[in-house]
């Protein structure tokens, strides 16, 4: 057996004794939850500051996208895309790199921009 | 007509971490960490590694501050907020007298060096947020703490698995290699460390005196 810092013992002594407490179903006293709950609104004041933070300088680009897609709902985006994606024989599935669940309109009808603009590009280089 | 477009995957991570901090900030959460922060404290304090000031509240407060602050970094698809949090607190408050040690040495030779990583970053933190009412000689302080870890062996007498478990501790095993180390099944394991834990709440009263009196 080797010696052992009693010191060492104790931090893990006390750690497993810690995670076995962590672990008991035992119902914080009235007192402490009265401690939880002033750090939760704590941590979510600062996490509300934080974002508020990071609203304020946000780098945009400006996007010109055609009316037509403007106007065209989000089923009909999608479904275009999706057309667009399958279409054999071009390089378009490379450009679906967007999920649409995690996507808002404003980002399908810029896709949709890019891969229409694409597609005329290369219309126009056929004729 | 435009569309303007956010271009910024940085803050779309940050909102992501934000977002699962939140998720997980709950009474439940919280009040485990609370327990682990109580038990912990409780021993460490008995003998004399831990100033009593150093409650659990203010321990979980600086748990969460150093995480919100980024000094502490948590990564929510590798671990979760309460493992995460109660690795912290053991962090904060393991071998303090060694860090008031260091606090001293770094008051007497302040090098100005480079603390760039978490570890080094938080432990400045908090050795700095804690800074040293008295350094207690370590010696006294490993007297004190062999005195407690001495006193929960005869009250395990009988139970063999927490008597392993001491065993292994003592042996030098850290908490991955416990299990290992003390030859036991998960659940055996589990099952012995709660009984261990029942046993150090039947700590005497004595102990914590002469433990003050052996580091006054």
């Amino acid at each position: 057996m080797k010696t052992t810092d009693p010191l060492d013992v104790l931090d893990v002594l006390s750690h497993e004794a810690g995670l076995a407490a962590a672990e008991s179903e035992t119902k914080p006293t009235a007192d402490e939850l009265r401690d939880i709950d002033d750090l939760i609104a704590f941590a979510r004041t600062e996490l509300n500051r934080q974002a508020r933070a990071d609203v304020a300088p946000v780098a945009t680009v400006t996007r010109q996208v055609r009316p037509s897609i403007l106007a065209m709902s989000r089923d009909a985006l999608l479904a275009r895309l999706e057309e667009l994606r399958l279409m054999p024989g071009t390089r378009l599935a490379a450009l679906s790199h967007r999920s649409p669940g995690y996507s808002t309109d404003g980002d399908l009808r810029v896709a949709l921009e890019d891969l229409e603009s694409l597609l005329d590009r290369i219309g126009e280089q056929g004729r | 007509m435009s569309i303007h477009v956010v271009r910024d995957p940085e803050r779309a991570g940050r909102m992501a971490w934000r977002a699962a901090f939140d998720k997980q900030l709950t009474r439940e959460v919280m009040a485990k960490v609370q327990r682990y922060a109580r038990k912990r404290a409780a021993l460490l304090v008995r003998a004399g590694v831990l100033e009593k000031r150093h409650a659990p509240r203010e321990l979980m407060h600086e748990a969460v501050r150093a995480t919100l602050a980024g000094e502490a970094t948590w990564d929510p698809s590798a671990v979760a907020l309460d493992k995460h949090l109660i690795g912290v607190i053991r962090w904060q408050t393991r071998n303090m007298e060694r860090r008031r040690a260091k606090y001293q040495e770094r008051s007497l030779n302040d090098s100005g060096e480079d603390t760039s990583t978490d570890g080094h970053r938080l432990e400045n933190e908090v050795t700095l947020a804690y800074p040293p009412a008295s350094i207690a000689p370590t010696a006294a302080l490993r007297a004190a703490a062999q005195r407690v870890t001495a006193e929960i062996r005869p009250l395990a007498q009988g139970d063999s698995d927490v008597l392993r478990i001491l065993d292994a501790i003592e042996a030098g095993a850290d908490h991955g290699e416990l299990i290992k180390e003390a030859g036991l099944r998960p659940a055996k394991y589990r099952n012995a460390r709660r009984r261990l834990a029942r046993i150090t709440e039947r700590l005497s009263d004595d102990t914590h005196a002469a433990v003050s009196e052996a580091i006054a």
